[in-house]
């Protein structure tokens, strides 16, 4: 954080996108792209079906890589350095993880879901690996619910138990940026609201980015809301500006239910 | 939403009629008239609460944002503004019904009359700049209470005044005395109507007057 002359802090900047063109193949799917993403907020991405908000979201820890014939051009920086330049892509993704729109635990007990990632990246000690197991449980509200139930199978446990599994299953590798691709769409309202609850704690040590369809979600969590638009960020601001006093009318229209 | 400014219109027509029946019972002293606009004062109170539920379950139901949030805040309260003015009207004709039968409060009557007018024009101003969504109508109609504030001041001054030298008419002065406060309140209901439909129409709120 840093302070301005006032006192005033102001958030640093952990993710900054420039002039970003993505193609899948011929079709460009996000069209001159620019974004900053502060740290220890959480950052909405609206927009209707089809906008480029998901293939955003995926460009910021390069899953676009793994798709065949998409071409990228413009800068993405994380902490400063360019993601494309400066980073291993399996560390980047250590350190930006994601959680989907439906929760996919790995078909194996809820506790080897957790150490998966971390033993993946070297963790042999069990007792190292049981605290993480904890932490990262603890860190995803599901600890309580499921510490006398961790060796049991994963898909055996509810969806809004599964999808705090999957970010438990994130926060094991310690990670600074959770990005979320429409984590909620799939769950009930409870379980919903257990995930925003969670989201609005992870904020105070995680950067989050989150894709969401719901217009009240992103009121609720989020700091700052981005419009797209047919591959466009039509319009970027403090989520109390766009939702009381969006500049574009395009922008009004979407987050009224006018089109979309 | 169309519904919610149609009804804050008709509220708003009924507050102005109320007023301007009000000003014609005060200046040529008809009792009658006046009694009729405390009678009808029910009917506005009734139209506040029509208009706040509508809006709070507009708001339950359907969560809106923007540019219909701000609709709808704005309507509560000036629905609110025009249930108060509305009790002004009552209150200007109260003081129609008290005084009749005291000629002798006709010279201070008279010099009332012109501040109500200026209250009156100003809520016909105001309604048009809710009816045309026109912000620089709206901050027109604002400016205009200065005049009310100075005029209150000045008629203040004589009413006090004439109050130490007549003191056998203390109670009627008195009756003046908050009638003119009334009307000075009216003309900040007015402004602050004003200010919701700036708040409505840019989505900044403005301190207008200050």
């Amino acid at each position: 954080m840093e302070q301005n002359n006032m006192g005033q802090k102001s958030a640093a900047l952990k993710i900054k996108v420039e002039n970003l063109d993505l193609y899948y193949g011929d079709f460009q799917a996000l069209k001159a792209v620019d974004m900053d993403i502060e740290e220890n907020k959480v950052t909405a991405l609206i927009g209707p079906s089809g906008c480029g908000k998901s293939t955003f979201i995926r460009t910021l820890n390069r899953m676009n890589d793994l798709i065949d014939g998409v071409k990228i051009s413009g800068n993405i920086t994380y902490d400063g350095t360019d993601i494309y330049g400066g980073y291993d892509v399996i560390e980047l993704r250590k350190k930006i993880g994601m959680v989907f729109q439906k929760p996919n635990p790995f078909p194996m007990s809820v506790y080897d879901n957790v150490a998966y990632g971390p033993k993946t990246h070297g963790i042999k000690s069990k007792a190292r690996l049981d605290e993480i197991v904890e932490e990262s449980l603890r860190g995803a509200a599901l600890w309580d619910e499921i510490k006398d139930r961790l060796h049991k199978p994963a898909l055996g446990i509810s969806g809004g138990q599964q999808q705090r599994l999957c970010i438990a299953r994130v926060l094991a590798v310690e990670p600074d940026v959770v990005l979320m691709d429409e984590p909620t769409s799939a769950l009930d309202p409870i379980s919903t609201s257990r995930i925003e609850d969670l989201i609005d704690e992870l904020k105070k040590d995680y950067t989050i980015v989150i894709v969401t369809h719901n217009m009240q979600q992103a009121g609720r969590i989020s700091d700052s809301t981005s419009f797209f638009f047919e591959g466009a960020v039509i319009e970027t601001g403090s989520t109390e500006d766009i939702f009381f006093n969006p500049k574009n009318k395009q922008t009004e229209d979407y987050i009224s239910g006018r089109f979309g | 939403m169309q519904d919610i400014h149609n009804e804050i219109l008709r509220m708003g027509t009924m507050v102005e009629e109320a007023l301007e029946n009000a000003l014609k019972a005060f200046s040529e002293k008809e009792v009658v008239r006046a009694e009729h606009v405390i009678a009808e004062d029910q009917n506005i109170n009734e139209m506040q609460l029509l208009i706040e539920d509508r809006c709070t379950m507009i708001m339950a139901t359907e969560q809106p944002v923007a540019g219909d949030l701000r609709k709808l805040i704005t309507a509560i309260k000036i629905a609110s503004s025009l249930e108060r003015m509305g009790d002004h009207a009552v209150h200007l004709s109260q003081t129609t019904v008290r005084l009749q039968g005291n000629p002798q409060m006709d010279p201070l009557r008279k010099m009332i009359v012109p501040m109500a007018v200026v209250g009156v024009e100003m809520v016909k101003g105001m309604l048009t700049a809710l009816a045309d969504h026109d912000v620089e109508k709206a901050r027109q109609v604002a400016e205009r209470d200065e005049l009310l504030d100075d005029t209150h001041m000045k008629l203040f001054e004589t009413l006090v005044n004439y109050q130490k030298e007549n003191p056998q008419h203390a109670l009627q002065t008195t009756d003046l005395l908050f009638l003119i406060r009334f009307l000075e309140r009216l003309g900040d209901h007015v402004t602050h109507i004003c200010q919701w439909i700036l708040l409505r129409e840019t989505g900044i709120h403005t301190e207008l007057n200050k």
